[in-house]
């Protein structure tokens, strides 16, 4: 079991982008993919330049925000980085506050189902970043197959938590085209999932991840 | 920063709003810094553990405390969000509207005697969005039966050549001028509208069109 975990960033007073309420982003340090415009590339660098933190001290460098949490239906998200690679950590931390606080998690499913098992019950939403459901498309883009991100999405319908999940369906540029945005949404649609986020990676002062 | 500024607006009337759900006096005065702001500061979290130990005594003194989801509508009309350090690299485009399931109730049937009404459920997204316009993505069913009606014809009401029909599976999208009305129309149901003001997905349940009673009445001739 992970009694400490390298965190990345905490950035609080997060307003509507994580999902509803004040939200706190807590992102890990660690994530199986190597996606060539990787969101947060700091994720994947020496792990030993970033602090760990225990489930206890995550909860205390977040609940000062606790009263915000309660009164707009917030709480924390975790991303990174892959937070479902932190299964221990996260599960600890629910323990420590409540059912009061909305757990979040921003992920791409392509961890072990067994990670996902232990974190399904305990998680209020989760945003599911695809990228695409083309396994060659993924797999150009991420370095990675995306058959745990299959089985776990599947875990997600046959527990019937397909409304608390937002799938997100990016645009890649010179990787996907808004055909494969809609041939991956009409995939999604058959599994059962009903809540999208259709949008396009923008490149901005970005550094590409070389496989 | 005006981001800062805002996310300090934002939090100081949550902060107000629990103060007046929980009868405590909260006298606050206005922010003078000038320059960048993360959006809170000593004085802002110093009125947060106020709260927190006034609540506390209110709890021990036996009152009821009102807290959970008292601003819970704030931040989906306000739709800001704050910047920090573990913002990612790479920009998505996106907006920053929340999602919030909304049963809401609309589909006034015109040249009726009777008032019907349909049911729609709506759920704002997040997705690319214009200035001007937004994305809708839904699904139109029976209200009965809930199936899936196949070859409706959603437009958008003053601008009706912006039209499209749903699938075979009941599913559409289509872009509409932002706060237009959009119109959901199927042989043998009843039509229903709604305002399109966010980007959204939508289930349109359609209920269907009773059967007409009677003859249809001649046209009556003009006498001299």
């Amino acid at each position: 079991m992970n009694d400490a975990a390298h965190i990345i960033g905490i950035c609080r007073h997060r307003l509507t982008t994580d999902g509803e309420g004040v939200t706190t982003l807590v992102a890990f340090h660690g994530c199986p993919l190597r996606c060539k415009y990787c969101l947060n590339p700091q994720s994947l660098t020496n792990p030993q330049q970033h602090p760990t933190h225990s489930a206890s001290s995550l909860y205390e460098a977040t609940k000062i925000d606790a009263l915000y949490f309660i009164a707009t239906g917030g709480g924390v998200t975790f991303g990174g980085g892959e937070p479902c690679l932190q299964s221990d950590i996260i599960t600890q931390f629910r323990q420590l506050c409540g059912k009061e606080w909305l757990l979040t998690l921003e992920t791409s499913l392509n961890v072990s189902p067994q990670h996902f098992a232990t974190l399904l019950p305990i998680i209020d939403r989760f945003i599911v970043d695809i990228k695409d459901m083309n396994p060659t498309i993924y797999k150009q883009y991420t370095g990675c197959d995306n058959k745990n991100v299959i089985a776990n999405l599947q875990q997600i319908v046959e527990a019937n938590r397909q409304n608390d999940t937002i799938i997100r369906i990016p645009l890649i540029p010179q990787f996907n085209t808004p055909a494969h945005q809609e041939y991956s949404r009409s995939l999604l649609i058959e599994m059962g999932f009903e809540k999208f986020d259709i949008f396009t990676y923008t490149q901005k002062n970005h550094k590409t991840i070389d496989n | 920063m005006r981001r800062g500024k805002e996310t300090c607006r934002i939090l100081k009337e949550i902060r107000r709003q629990i103060a007046d759900a929980n009868d405590i006096e909260y006298i606050t005065s206005e922010c003078r810094f000038q320059g960048d702001c993360l959006g809170t500061c000593p004085k802002c979290e110093a009125e947060v553990q106020y709260l927190e130990q006034q609540l506390s005594a209110h709890h021990a003194a036996g009152k009821a405390i009102a807290l959970a989801g008292i601003s819970a509508g704030l931040l989906f009309s306000s739709a800001t969000s704050c910047a920090s350090n573990s913002q990612p690299i790479l920009e998505k485009e996106q907006s920053t509207e929340s999602t919030n399931k909304n049963k809401d109730v609309v589909g006034i049937v015109p040249n009726t005697s009777q008032q019907i009404t349909c049911e729609i459920e709506i759920d704002r997204i997040w997705t690319k969005a214009d200035a001007d316009s937004v994305a809708i993505y839904g699904i139109v069913k029976d209200s009965i039966t809930n199936k899936s009606i196949k070859n409706a014809t959603i437009s958008e009401v003053d601008n009706m050549s912006n039209s499209t029909e749903s699938d075979i599976n009941g599913i559409f999208s289509i872009k509409v001028k932002k706060g237009s009305k959009v119109i959901i129309i199927a042989p043998f149901y009843k039509d229903l509208s709604f305002i399109a003001d966010s980007n959204c997905n939508i289930k349109a349940y359609l209920k269907e069109e009773p059967e007409l009673d009677g003859e249809i009445p001649a046209p009556v001739e003009n006498t001299p």
